[in-house]
């Protein structure tokens, strides 16, 4: 081999290792950007999260006992953490895609369709989700009680539709803060919301437990 | 109200819920394991949620950047992908050590029981559901793009549906290898 191929060649390889640290060098810093912008806020809805849970566990043997809430439970907080994460992303693509400006974003049709759209799925959905979990605990051995039925129904409307204004005003209020100060929005609604939700409806739940049953 | 939104949002959350009622129905079978371990319900709320907010947030983020025509988003082993599935999964490991700790210390002080397992459960139930969740939420996402779905729509809850029953399995499972 003549020296100036082994010349060309080393100048291949360094040109080659030039281009994979250019490479390298946004990866390093999307990835520390995407763990930098959510740990914080993650560890922090984690512990909101877990405030709800002992609220829980303070009545973790009454939920044991009434076992339509216990098969409710993770169908509720689910549900609810869904409208969060919903909320919250369909909110933050409006943002970016400009559908409406941040001084005047309660006046954009869209945001009318989705609060709507969202509100009546919420509570068509707390309907199924009672009868469903009633359903399975009824196949299990827990005896019908309509009077139970009920109450199980009008707890999950009640405290699903409260949480859905709630969610609203969280994601309006976190996004608008998120976006302004150059932060994404994506990164810090969706665990923001789903605690406040997780919180909202363990501490609503708990609370009818010690109250009712 | 735009019915098709309507019927694809009223869709997906009938599946989570279903999704849901089925961990709900786990847990209803496991009544014993939950006595087990003290703490478990405080951990288990953080947890899903953890779960939840990992998997919501990468899917919405790739939704976004595939709404921004980022086309680079697509693909699981471009850059892009790679930096937001290794984030994830780092994310879950941390976020989940913390929370352990937290669900430790919350049994601890407010009933004062000392459960130091809750620790080894949250991180070991964390791997096992992330190293199934994370990959299952990138490529639905960009399967849900490319049949013309809105995935901010549908991966939220469907997500959480999947997430939830691997997320009460693996936490079962961690309780028993205890």
């Amino acid at each position: 081999m003549s020296h100036q191929h082994l010349a060309f060649r080393r100048e291949l390889k360094k040109l080659d290792k030039e281009v994979e640290d250019i490479e390298r060098i946004p990866k390093e810093k999307t990835t520390q950007k995407i763990f930098r912008e959510s740990v914080k806020i993650l560890i922090l809805t984690s512990i909101i999260s877990s405030i709800g849970g002992i609220g829980i566990e303070s009545v973790k043997f009454k939920i044991i006992s009434v076992l339509p809430f216990l098969i409710l439970l993770p169908a509720l907080n689910d549900m609810v953490g869904d409208f969060g994460s919903i909320i919250a992303s369909r909110f933050t693509t409006m943002l970016y895609l400009k559908h409406f400006k941040r001084t005047n974003w309660w006046k954009s049709p869209k945001m009318h369709d989705l609060f709507i759209t969202v509100l009546s799925v919420a509570a068509l959905s707390a309907v199924y989700v009672t009868g469903l979990a009633y359903a399975i605990a009824f196949i299990k051995g827990f005896p019908f009680n309509i009077l139970l039925f009920l109450e199980l129904l009008c707890i999950s409307l009640l405290a699903s539709v409260f949480l859905v204004l709630i969610l609203f005003a969280v994601s309006v209020i976190g996004g608008l803060y998120a976006h302004k100060h150059g932060h994404d929005p994506d990164n810090y609604l969706i665990p923001l919301a789903t605690a406040v939700a997780d919180l909202g409806s363990m501490l609503v739940l708990a609370g009818i437990l010690r109250l009712f049953f | 109200m735009h019915w098709e939104e309507f019927k694809e949002m009223f869709t997906a959350e009938l599946v989570s819920i279903t999704g849901g009622i089925a961990a709900g129905t786990l847990l209803a079978f496991s009544t014993n394991k939950l006595e087990l371990i003290p703490g478990l319900f405080i951990l288990m709320p953080g947890f899903l949620a953890l779960r939840g907010s990992i998997a919501a947030s990468l899917a919405a983020r790739i939704s976004s950047a595939l709404h921004r025509h980022h086309h680079s988003a697509e693909h699981e082993n471009s850059s892009f992908g790679k930096q937001n599935v290794h984030a994830s999964f780092l994310l879950a490991i941390v976020g989940s050590l913390v929370l352990g700790l937290v669900a430790y210390l919350g049994t601890r002080l407010a009933f004062h029981i000392n459960a130091p397992a809750l620790i080894f459960v949250a991180v070991m139930a964390a791997f096992i559901s992330n190293i199934i969740l994370v990959p299952i939420t990138f490529l639905s996402t960009i399967w849900l793009y490319k049949h013309g779905y809105d995935p901010d729509n549908i991966m939220g809850p469907y997500i959480t549906t999947i997430g939830d029953i691997i997320s009460i399995v693996s936490l079962l499972i961690a309780v028993s290898i205890l």
